[in-house]
């Protein structure tokens, strides 16, 4: 029972968010993103209060240990800030603004069961309620063109990329007869089954996944569906369900594919190569800062998948470590992003010009969030970046660490050049921007998040070491 | 009898087709048909492999694809409607505003 518990808190706030919506008055609907906030703060609350409930449910389907109560926690934090990003964009959607926070909790219960299941179908349940929710999340702004634009072009690349997830499983259900990670494992390591059908398969649940991370050769909807959704979803995708990726991916690798991982680590390294060299250059010319954050998205999950080179317990709380930063990172950017796009129409960085006249708060957390994601000491991106760096050394991977840290050099040019127009620049109209007390409640949090990650990063490197040791 | 490979054959050219489809195919209802051409492909595999190793698990498996590949179409069929209703056309070429 306090096995679920997250998943129990969240259907609970599901079907409350749901009929609040109906029972409340029009003007009254501001307060649903406050219920949705809570509801993720109460399971955040009850999940670490029932942190040392572990064991598996259904059968050994559902299992609940410290990777998934880790992982978990990542993504309640980010469901309770991305409901308060929500409310404060909640007057651009024409749509109604409950439908919207439904989707959020449901991609995040999706989220949870995935990460939590030891079983191929669950797995791919999850995270097929995760794509629903985007899907309809990315096209929710139904007047704006880009908006449905964005939204055919994800579903049909999603759905590519679903089809090659089942393809794999039934490759992998074809070599070993089962779907249970345990089952698939043992089939692996004996001699008599069908390894070459297993490698297959595997190949194309990482083709499926890599389509979800953004990573070259599949990042060809990132770009327009970062730019064309609304502000708060661009977050989401960059934040949220690249988290969820990445944490299915590490209990499937980790669990069944760890002994072939000698074989197919150089595939791994030459498409991290490729991520980085082109996502970095793709990014400079950029105009838009939606599209901009897309190519940086794309980039930072080929950091992470460097972290999939090292093949124990200390590489695993690495990537953990640098998931930490970068959702911290990253929700500090986007609460200033989504605040400016009310104001904006268009979400040119030209708009940036100036920012530190208007408001000087979201300039200096805009500043310090660019900070992180460049790499630059006093945050968290530096300390993260650096841990990935070392996992890839560490593994014989030189020159890839080497091609990572000249693409971070090259990303501060067009990172920094945010800041120097935001810092530098006269703004074309001086007034003062109003940041909601939930935006500024939020921004000081998650930047003073960065900074700490950055000054003392030990304990919460040790407690996703520790995370990660239940994967082995 | 029939042998898997032959089955399996069929399962691969008709995923192959689906995906030709997806990428040649101009009009955004035939896209999603592709797409559906995908699912099927893959349910076919999945019941061959579940016959050929006699346990029932794979074609549980197509049941919960079959209900999820219904939703995407749901979906994609809803987007294509408002596709429509903003640019008055659904032909997938068109849509170039997000391009740089």
């Amino acid at each position: 029972m306090f096995l679920m518990i997250t998943e129990i808190f969240l259907i609970a706030t599901l079907f409350i968010v749901l009929f609040s919506d109906l029972l409340l008055s029009k003007n009254k609907r501001s307060l649903l993103g406050i219920l949705t906030a809570l509801g993720f703060l109460l399971a955040l609350v009850a999940q670490i209060f029932f942190w040392n409930e572990s064991g598996s449910l259904f059968e050994g389907m559902y299992v609940q240990d410290e990777f998934s109560k880790l992982a978990k926690v990542l993504f309640l934090i980010i469901g309770f800030f991305l409901s308060l990003m929500i409310r404060t964009y909640a007057t651009k959607l024409v749509g109604g603004q409950g439908e919207f926070y439904l989707l959020l909790i449901a991609a995040i219960i999706g989220m949870s069961f995935g990460v939590s299941s030891t079983n191929l179908l669950l797995i791919f349940i999850g995270l097929e309620i995760i794509t629903f929710s985007s899907y309809i999340m990315t096209s929710y702004l139904k007047h704006a063109r880009a908006s449905i634009e964005a939204g055919i072009k994800y579903l049909i690349f999603g759905a590519i990329s679903t089809a090659f997830g089942l393809l794999g499983m039934s490759l992998i259900y074809g070599g070993s007869a089962s779907l249970d990670i345990l089952t698939i494992k043992n089939a692996l390591l004996s001699s008599g089954s069908d390894q070459t059908l297993l490698i297959v398969g595997f190949l194309f649940i990482f083709i499926s996944l890599t389509f979800k991370m953004a990573i070259v050769p599949f990042q060809v909807w990132a770009p327009d569906v970062y730019e064309g959704s609304p502000t708060p979803v661009t977050a989401f995708f960059s934040i949220a369900s690249k988290t969820a990726a990445i944490t299915i991916f590490l209990r499937i690798f980790y669990e069944i594919f760890l002994p072939i991982q000698n074989q197919i680590s150089i595939i791994f390294a030459v498409i991290i190569a490729a991520t980085l060299v082109y996502a970095n250059f793709a990014a400079i010319p950029q105009k838009n800062i939606k599209r901009l954050f897309g190519f940086s998205s794309m980039s930072h999950a080929g950091f992470i998948l460097m972290g999939f080179l090292a093949s124990d317990a200390i590489g695993v709380g690495f990537v953990l470590f640098y998931l930490f930063s970068l959702i911290a990172t990253n929700l500090a950017a986007f609460f200033v992003l989504s605040l400016l796009a009310n104001h904006s129409e268009n979400d040119r960085v030209i708009e940036y010009e100036g920012l530190k006249e208007k408001s000087p708060m979201l300039a200096t957390c805009l500043f310090v969030s660019l900070l992180s994601l460049t790499g630059i000491p006093p945050t968290s991106g530096f300390v993260a970046k650096l841990l990935v760096l070392y996992s890839a050394v560490n593994e014989g991977f030189l020159w890839l660490a080497v091609i990572g840290i000249f693409m971070a050099i090259l990303s501060a040019y067009y990172y920094l050049s945010i800041v120097g127009k935001m810092f530098l620049e006269k703004p074309k109209d001086t007034s003062p921007i109003n940041i909601p007390l939930s935006t500024q409640i939020s921004l000081y949090l998650t930047v003073g998040f960065v900074v700490i990650l950055g000054v003392v990063p030990g304990p919460f490197i040790h407690l996703c070491q520790q995370a990660a040791t239940s994967l082995f | 009898m029939i042998p898997l490979s032959h089955y399996l054959t069929v399962a691969f050219v008709l995923f192959a087709i689906g995906l030709i489809g997806i990428f040649t195919r101009k009009n955004a209802i035939l896209v999603l048909l592709s797409i559906e051409l995908l699912f099927n492909a893959v349910n076919l595999s999945f019941v061959v492999f579940s016959q050929a190793h006699g346990n029932l698990e794979g074609q549980i498996v197509t049941l919960f694809s079959m209900a999820i590949a219904a939703g995407e179409v749901a979906i994609g069929l809803a987007i294509c409607i408002l596709l429509f209703r903003t640019q008055k056309t659904i032909d997938v070429t068109d849509f170039t505003d997000l391009k740089q």
